[in-house]
């Protein structure tokens, strides 16, 4: 038996497509109703806020879960990178109001009061931190956007897909921090012990590659 | 006054467990010629930091003073077994058998915060040939089934063999191979591989590598996938050695595993535990860090963090004493003892409770959880699994449990 943790949201039509994709059945989970636990051949279904999902993994609740590698870098957790789904493609970006200058720019402003707002505080101080810079990371949990209208920040770190809500409110990308797709993540001990079914599960066997729930099977 | 951040004060069954594993492992070993090394729980910094990679560095927890030079609080207890053997041991002495049992001080990754955690381990310096690791798993393994029961799996790898393979990839590609292996990115592997130009069959053996996990079986099929001349030999030995102690079941091969402590030089392990599935601890052969300490020859180490059996297993410990409480009463000092040593050697603890009346001491005996009550004045037992009483000679003559 394997346990595996999805997404609530948005994401989980899309991993739902990818697991029938490969023979995995989860019809159970297609109106899933308040249920976050759901049994199906040989598979446990967790559903819970993708933030989450890696410390299920991290704390054996769960085997694997398809998650953003936003979050998985934002929660620092050691965790297998199985594959990458290619599901979700979007981008970790630095924006600013239209004009502004960049708010890491040597000599521009007094590194120590730089104001970003964020929902990945980690990844941000970990980002600047890099460059010697040491922001002021203002935590919050939707609406990133509205900071530097409010003037909370100076600009924001946030995942931007085709870019529509920054011009809406007048950002404009400064940097790319990283590339973000859906991933299936394991936990070190589960890819070691439960490697043969999670790889016939999920990853394909060499004799059938195309069940993989990676795009291009490596194995 | 709590303790701070990353440090906790222990009591009740945990604490017990803690110190019940403690004297089991030394004992394991003790018995087999192992000396008991106990090494300072603070460290030289820049010795530290000379022998460990740069990636594990910033797990060290430095201060100041007093004295002279930079300190830490000891974060790897191998490095001071080396070091302590090299100046207190002439080369005659070899080989060299030590274990011990020691906290150990590390920055956490998160979501944990844990900064010191116990660490039960032993060292074989100097001894040449193969027995020497096989002696020092099947020690082990005696100590995870007493600690962690049969589920208990050990999942083996060889960093000769990872280089080797990783050596196929250029200088540059190999050492971010080698990082993304370690961190865990078969994504971030799989990646590197495409954007480097290589040959197909070196190719193939790198993309490979990260997948050739499963039961022991896994190495002879690694044999077709990998290069002829891959160093699997030892591995082979090492495990093929371990299955013959009839741990089969218990085996995994991961040929990707790569160990955040670099100083590894061949046949490499970490323990899995069965009741949480997490790790536990590993070791491995470190020939090259003794010889970077001025020592040629062969050596196997390994650690184990009793914290992670302790907490598991909380009061449930193979092997604990049913607790009985002995109320003195009256009695006269010496007859307490005497009959507390009658109730320890048949196989119970005991706690001797002083309370002036029966009552107290009774009700205090159920509170603790014991088995038994003792009335020393009446010379009599009252058990939890029985009507009434029985007399103390019968008790201790048929020793009840419930």
């Amino acid at each position: 038996m394997l346990t595996l943790a999805l997404p609530t949201g948005r994401m989980l039509g899309d991993c739902l497509t990818l697991l029938k994709r490969v023979g995995v059945p989860c019809s159970a989970l297609e109106k899933p109703g308040r249920g976050l636990v759901f049994e199906q051949g040989n598979i446990r279904f967790l559903l819970g806020k993708p933030m989450d999902l890696p410390l299920y993994v991290h704390y054996g609740s769960a085997d694997l879960a398809l998650a953003g590698n936003d979050v998985i870098m934002e929660r620092g957790v050691p965790l297998v990178d199985l594959c990458d789904t290619g599901l979700g493609r979007c981008r970790l970006v630095v924006a600013a109001p239209r004009g502004a200058s960049p708010p890491c720019a040597n000599g521009q402003r007094s590194s120590a009061s730089i104001r970003i707002a964020t929902k990945y505080p980690r990844i941000t101080k970990a980002y600047f931190g890099s460059r010697g810079i040491r922001p002021r990371c203002i935590h919050l949990h939707g609406s990133i956007e509205l900071a530097p209208l409010l003037h909370i920040s100076d600009a924001i770190v946030d995942i931007v897909q085709s870019g529509n809500t920054l011009r809406a409110n007048d950002l404009e990308v400064l940097e790319e921090v990283a590339p973000v797709s859906l991933r299936l993540v394991a936990s070190r001990s589960s890819a070691r012990l439960k490697w043969d079914i999670i790889r016939d599960t999920l990853l394909g066997s060499p004799e059938n590659p195309e069940r993989s729930i990676a795009p291009c099977s490596n194995l | 006054m709590n303790a701070p951040t990353g440090f906790t004060d222990r009591g009740g069954s945990e604490s017990m467990m803690r110190e019940k594993l403690s004297r089991k492992f030394l004992d394991t070993f003790c018995n087999f010629g192992f000396q008991v090394f106990q090494p300072s729980p603070v460290q030289p910094l820049e010795d530290v930091f000379r022998c460990l990679p740069s990636g594990f560095r910033k797990k060290v927890i430095p201060f100041a003073g007093p004295g002279e030079g930079q300190r830490c609080l000891i974060p790897d207890v191998t490095l001071a077994a080396i070091s302590y053997v090299t100046s207190h041991h002439a080369p005659e002495e070899r080989p060299l058998r030590l274990c011990y049992v020691s906290s150990v001080y590390r920055i956490p990754d998160p979501p944990e915060d844990r900064v010191e955690s116990l660490h039960a381990g032993a060292e074989m310096i100097g001894w040449e040939g193969e027995a020497a690791d096989v002696e020092m798993m099947a020690l082990m393994m005696r100590f995870l089934d007493y600690a962690g029961g049969p589920e208990t799996t050990i999942v083996f790898g060889d960093v000769n063999l990872t280089e080797f393979v990783l050596g196929l990839a250029p200088p540059s590609a190999a050492a971010s191979l080698r990082l993304a292996l370690l961190t865990g990115s078969i994504t971030e592997y799989n990646a590197i591989l495409d954007s480097h130009p290589l040959p197909e069959s070196a190719r193939q053996s790198l993309r490979n590598l990260p997948f050739l996990k499963g039961g022991p079986e896994v190495l002879d099929r690694s044999a077709d996938l990998l290069p002829e001349n891959a160093p699997l030999a030892d591995l082979k030995k090492l495990v093929a050695s371990v299955v013959s102690f009839g741990f089969t079941s218990r085996i995994k091969i991961d040929l990707g595993l790569v160990r955040k402590l670099d100083y590894y030089s061949g046949p490499v392990f970490e323990v899995y535990d069965g009741c949480s599935g997490g790790p536990v601890g590993g070791g491995g052969r470190y020939d090259g860090l003794l010889a970077s300490s001025g020592v040629l020859g062969q050596a196997f180490g390994f650690s184990l963090e009793l914290d992670a059996f302790a907490e598991n297993r909380g009061s449930a410990c193979r092997g604990a004493r049913d607790p009985v409480m002995l109320w003195a009463g009256d009695s006269p000092v010496m007859d307490v003892f005497n009959t507390a040593d009658r109730i320890t050697a048949a196989g119970f603890s005991v706690e001797i409770s002083w309370n002036p009346g029966p009552k107290a001491s009774f009700s205090l005996s159920r509170r603790r959880g014991c088995i038994c009550w003792v009335d020393l004045p009446r010379q009599t037992v009252k058990t939890g699994c029985q009507d009434g009483t029985v007399t103390l000679d019968q008790w201790l003559t048929e020793s009840p449990t419930c």
